[in-house]
């Protein structure tokens, strides 16, 4: 199976197509187990003994084991232990309703605060933005925020910042903008002094000193996609020299 | 009276009263045929063996792990120190950057070799004299003067 997955990857997948187990696979039970285990990440998905594509995309690969489709959509399908930006729309009794980008809106318990009592109600009102995990997050049930980690701390999660301004974004962008040495990110973290965050469904929130700093960040964020390397150092060069 | 064993129920015929009437045979069997109804088998189901398939595809759902996404809060130039202390806490592997930039800023305060072994030489001096008796201190101070008097001995008075 990793030989049948290694021989595709940096290739174009669309959906539909399958790896199958190779004979190799059932042969090598009968000697001494070395279990070959594949970690099939988002895009891929297990069908019996087979691995599925589900999206379209370019199969990436991560050693020993893991393999991914990367994939650009604007969609956010929730997933479980992911940081997202929520908008509260609706405050009911114990539960904060959030909207995450999804098909259905998340809950937010009023407990899942750090240092929330039944007492102590933490200070979150209709059309707030709430930095929060999911927690639970299938197809089968509503999806579920909290602000807290399983140690009770916050960890930078719960709402953030007054003023600043929030852009939505691709997806591809985002993961370009997390990923471990972005040079997009280096380049925006040298223009101003800024402050940004991040959320997994798309949405990136951008304060900066000034409303004119934070609108340039937040326009290049948007047009970044769409540009080569080059093509974006030169904006960042002019931009840096005040012609914008 | 009904004396039929048939019509009474078998719990009935179990209990204490009805069994005194019996032979001890008939006790001893009656006991190890309920002994052969509750074994060990009794708590398991006749249900064919499930044999567990080795999964050799195991699914992960994120794409954080597999791309090693960062802490999703950023903070520019000393915008927002707080956020900065949480980048530098969430990010696991710019710790280890961190440990290895202080380590080599140690090296350059540190006391070199050299300067520890003259303030230890001075140290000691200082310390012996602090110690040192009235006669030898004086020796000890003459040292870097020329002449050093030599100790007079005790002259006998001649009498």
């Amino acid at each position: 199976m990793l030989s049948a997955l290694s021989a595709r990857v940096g290739h174009v997948l669309v959906p539909g197509d399958v790896f199958v187990g190779q004979a190799e696979d059932m042969l090598s039970l009968s000697g001494p187990t070395r279990k070959e285990t594949a970690v099939c990440g988002p895009g891929l998905r297990r069908d019996g003994a087979r691995v599925c594509v589900s999206v379209s995309g370019i199969l990436k690969h991560k050693a020993p084991n893991v393999f991914w489709i990367q994939a650009h959509g604007k969609r956010y399908v929730p997933v479980k232990g992911e940081c997202v930006i929520g908008i509260v729309t609706l405050k009911s009794g114990d539960v904060f309703k959030v909207d995450v980008g999804s098909s259905e809106q998340a809950s937010l318990s009023y407990l899942s605060f750090e240092g929330a009592t039944k007492r102590n109600r933490p200070n979150v009102q209709v059309g707030d933005l709430v930095y929060a995990q999911l927690l639970v997050a299938n197809k089968d049930m509503e999806p579920e925020l909290v602000c807290i980690d399983g140690a009770g701390r916050a960890n930078g999660m719960g709402v953030f910042g007054s003023g600043g301004l929030m852009v939505k974004v691709s997806l591809g962008l985002v993961h370009r903008l997390l990923a471990p040495s972005s040079d997009l990110m280096s380049d925006l973290s040298a223009l101003y002094p800024s402050e940004m965050v991040v959320g997994m469904n798309g949405r990136v929130w951008v304060k900066s000193s000034s409303l004119q700093q934070t609108l340039i960040i937040c326009n290049l964020l948007q047009n970044c996609e769409h540009l080569s390397p080059e093509q974006r150092k030169v904006l960042f060069n002019r931009i840096r020299q005040g012609a914008l | 009276m009904a004396n039929d064993n048939a019509k009474l129920s078998r719990n009935v015929l179990r209990m204490k009263f009805m069994q005194r009437g019996l032979d001890a045979e008939t006790k001893k069997l009656l006991e190890e045929d309920e002994r052969r109804i509750i074994s060990d088998e009794h708590w398991y189901l006749d249900l064919p063996e499930l044999t567990a398939k080795e999964n050799i595809i195991l699914e992960e759902k994120s794409i954080v792990p597999c791309e090693e996404l960062r802490y999703g809060r950023f903070s520019f130039r000393g915008f927002n120190p707080e956020v900065e202390k949480l980048m530098v806490l969430m990010n696991p592997q710019e710790e280890e950057e961190e440990v290895e930039e202080q380590d080599l800023r140690k090296m350059q305060t540190d006391v070199t070799d050299e300067e520890m072994a003259l303030r230890y030489e001075s140290l000691v001096s200082s310390m012996k004299k602090k110690f040192a008796k009235k006669r030898e201190r004086a020796t000890v101070e003459d040292v870097n003067q020329n002449v050093t008097v030599s100790k007079k001995a005790f002259l006998k008075p001649q009498d």
